[in-house]
Formats: C-alpha cells, structure tokens, sequence
C-alpha cells in the first residue's frame, strides 16, 4: 500500500537554504525509503523546479549529485528523463559504510534512532486511529511478503514512518524519514536471512499488537528491542570488517 | 590468511600504551612552551591573558599535521593566575574542514552561560594527582560534540609569595573512533571476550558486540578490581590488567 501523504511530503516546497543539497536531501530520503521505487520516472526537470520552489539551475545541479551518488539515471531521447535506481540495498555499499565507522558511531546512531522510533511507538499506541492500525498491519504483511532484500529494507523503512505518523508528530516522522537513509541500510541488512526476516515479521507484529491494544510501554518496549537487535547483527558484522583493518591505516 | 597466533594481552597493553604515547607526546611538547610563557609567574611578574596568546602557534601546527588524530588542543589556565581574566583558555578545534579553529567559551563567571571547567575531570585529576591523565570517553558538548577522550598534563609554578602553585593544564582531544578502529584488528584476533576500560569500567572497545562502547560494563565490578591498586586483579573470572601510568586497563572476560 503506498500512502500518498508520504510521497506528498518528498515534494513538499522547500523553505530556504542550501537549496540544491535539500532537494539532494529529499529525493534520497524518498528512494532510501522507497516512496520512490525502482525504475520509477521522476517529474520533468520543470515540475521539479516548480514543487519544490527552486530554479530549474538548482534541480539540475540535485540531480547531478543524485546521479553521481548512482541514486538516479537520465535517459536522453523520447521517453527519457531521471529515473530512480536502486542502488543502496547492495551489501558492498553497505560494507563500506560499516567499515568507514566505528563500533561507538554505531551504538551512537541506534541510540538516536531509538530516541525516535521508541517514542513513536510509545505515543502512537495512545493515538493510532483504525486506519493507522490498518496501515501499519498492511506494512508487517508487506516486509513477510518481501522477496528481495531492497523490498525487506523499504518495507522496514515504510513500517517505521508510518509508526511514527502513527504517533500523530510531524516531527518525529520527518527524524523517522531523515533518519532512515542512514540507519536503513545498517540496522536492516541486505545479508538478512530468512530466520532474520521472519524475526523481524514477528517484532513488527508485536509492535502493531501493543498499538492496537492501546499499550504505549510494550510498544515501546518492543520497537527498542527490535532495533538494538538489528544493531547487535550489524555489530558482528561491523567488528569482523574492522578487525581486518590496516591498524596503522586510516 | 596465514595462521598467527592470537595476540596476547601484553601485545594489546603496548598497543594501547603506544597510542596513547603519541598523542601524550604532542601534549608534553605543548608543556614545555606552557612552561615557557607562565615562567614570569613563579619569578614574581604579573601575567596576563596576552602574555600566554602565543601558545597558539605550537598549538596550531599540532592540529595541522595531516592524518593527525587530534581534534582540540589547547592550554587551560587555572584561576587567578592572570591579572585580567579570573578564567581563561586558549583552546583550539579543528572544523570540518580540518581547519583550526580558536574555542570561545564564555569565561566571564558572572555571565549566567558561564563555563566553568575548574569542576571538569580532565581539569581537576591533573591538578589533585600532579599526574597527567585521560579522561573519557566522554560526549565533549562543548568542543568537539564528538565521543571523546582528553589527555591533559597539569602545569605547576612556584610564586615567590603564593608557593607552589597549580597553573592549569595543556592537553589535546582525540575521538573515540580513532582508538576504537586502531585496536579493533588486535582484538579481533584475541580468544574470548576482551575489553579496554576505564577506571569507572566504562568500555572503549571491545571484541564483543554485547560490550557495547561506552557501557558500563556489567559483567564485573571494574572500580572494585581498580581499587586494589597496580598490576592485575581476579574476581569471578574476570581479571583487569591495569596499564602502568595510563587510567585505562584491559579486562579479559571468562569466554
């Protein structure tokens, strides 16, 4: 199910600023959690330049960057345009980034993450209406039903926005949307197994189950364990790569 | 991959030792030109905030060398030593940029944003033990808003009416990383759970995902085994090797 107030906010006007850097912001948060999917064509330069309240100059020099970073390709001709591609669920991007870290920066980032989606799940088992709930059942279907691991980490990333829109904060669901381009690919491993995946299907349920019941400490109870597991698997994998380091490298 | 034995804790203790060592060095360099600047203190002369600006060049050009861990350094000085500020540091930072930037933190005690770091362990260990410290890891809010580790070195006179005096202390940050990342590939290779603490048993790095960095670690009374003094102590399977000169030791857990 896609939730059109999602995509809305992608392209909600920018209010001021570095411009070309937010719209970067934007459309790679939108494909990180994928309300931009795959493959999909993006508004003609002028459309862009247009939502987002910028000059045509600022959408290209965006969607430079966001081609040099492999998040969007342009095809020339008819039919052309920028289309998204999926290029960050791939465990190589993902390898780099844990062995660019370090085990504290690590910890550093589920924490924050926790601080958000914890108290989303805290305040959304107070206020979810039966739409949200439904939403949110919908997502826990989407990440079971998910064959590849892009699916798993977008249906992961849609589940934790929409628990935090759940919540009924505008604030927490943009730290949620912010926060998911860099936690995504890090607390949701492209390498999870199946065992892993249906792990994760059976916390979400959780989740969504407190929620129903109106029971705001076991949802949060239950959101912080499901993220400090997926940071205890990330850990593992994050201590062999720095193991194999060059100790007197950078 | 060739088959080497794992590392011992010894290799790891020097390892440590010789980290720190580096950074410490710079430090001592950055002492003697204190020394230097706060001398016409303890020949009976008046000093002021001007007279110890001069430390900034040294402090600069240890900040500037490329690939440098050292993220802040600077000299803090102890109040009234100078005649025009009660309070006082020239303290630098290097920006994203890697550039040097001079901290200025608000220093005047009357001004309600006042910092007072007379009260701050990197500050007052120094000063009450005469002995250089480390101090962290810590989130440094005010300089690098990073997780830290400060090493400072007290700084002492002797005022021909006032006596022996504590004149502050220089000192340099590095970041948590940089340590966490030279170490992990030792510990990586270690048998069983081993962790670098502190003195409060708080983990710096660990080979073990469950000791998670800046934890107080749970799985033995660290301050405990600190207290019985040098060399190495044994409770309940743990044992903590102490390094000699640093506050920091390495624990080996019971796998």
């Amino acid at each position: 199910m896609r939730s059109d107030g999602g995509r809305a906010a992608v392209f909600a006007p920018l209010e001021s600023g570095r411009r070309a850097d937010a719209v970067v912001r934007r459309l790679a948060d939108g494909i990180a959690l994928g309300l931009l999917v795959p493959d999909e064509q993006l508004p003609s330069e002028t459309e862009l330049a247009d939502t987002f309240g910028v000059s045509p100059v600022t959408v290209r020099e965006a969607l430079t960057a966001l081609r040099e970073q492999g998040l969007v390709a342009t095809r020339r001709g008819r039919g052309g345009g920028s289309f998204v591609r999926d290029a960050r669920a791939g465990a190589t991007a993902l390898h780099e980034r844990l062995r660019a870290g370090s085990p504290s920066e690590l910890r550093d980032l589920a924490d924050h993450y926790v601080a958000v989606t914890g108290t989303a799940a805290l305040l959304a088992a107070d206020r979810a209406g039966e739409q949200d709930v439904a939403l949110l059942t919908a997502g826990v279907g989407e990440l079971e039903r998910a064959s590849d691991a892009g699916g798993r980490r977008r249906a992961e990333s849609r589940f934790h926005v929409e628990l935090a829109a759940a919540a009924q904060s505008p604030r927490l669901t943009r730290a949620e949307i912010a926060l998911q381009t860099e936690v995504g690919p890090l607390l949701w491993l492209p390498t999870a197994t199946p065992a892993v995946q249906a792990e994760q299907v059976r916390q979400h349920a959780a989740i969504v189950e407190a929620v129903a019941a109106g029971d705001g400490q076991r949802a949060r109870a239950h959101a912080v364990a499901h993220v400090y597991a997926a940071l205890a698997r990330a850990s593992v994998l994050q201590l062999g790569l720095l193991g194999e380091l060059d100790p007197d490298g950078d | 991959m060739p088959t080497t034995s794992a590392p011992t804790v010894a290799e790891l203790a020097d390892r440590v030792v010789a980290l720190c060592e580096t950074t410490f060095a710079a430090v001592d360099g950055l002492r003697g030109v204190a020394d230097q600047l706060l001398l016409p203190f303890s020949q009976g002369a008046s000093l002021a905030a001007a007279d110890v600006a001069p430390i900034d060049g040294p402090v600069r050009q240890i900040l500037d060398v490329p690939r440098s861990p050292l993220v802040g350094a600077g000299l803090v000085v102890a109040p009234d030593v100078l005649v025009d500020a009660r309070h006082w540091m020239q303290w630098w930072t290097r920006d994203d940029d890697g550039q040097p930037q001079q901290l200025q933190p608000e220093l005047d005690a009357e001004e309600e944003s006042f910092w007072d770091y007379t009260v701050l362990p990197w500050f007052t260990v120094p000063r009450e033990t005469g002995h250089r410290h480390v101090t962290g890891p810590y989130v440094d809010w005010l300089c690098t808003q990073e997780y830290t580790l400060t090493f400072t070195v007290p700084v002492f006179g002797t005022h021909p009416e006032r006596g022996r005096c504590h004149l502050g202390v220089v000192g340099a940050d590095i970041v948590a990383s940089w340590l966490e990342r030279r170490l992990l590939p030792l510990l990586h290779r270690m048998d069983g759970p081993v962790a670098l603490v502190n003195a409060e048993g708080l983990v710096v790095v660990a080979n073990r995902p469950a000791l998670v960095t800046g934890a107080v670690l749970r799985q033995a009374d660290v301050p405990a085994l600190w207290r019985r003094g040098p060399g190495d102590a044994t409770s309940g399977g743990a044992t903590l090797h102490r390094l000699s000169d640093l506050p920091l030791g390495v624990l080996v857990l019971a796998s």
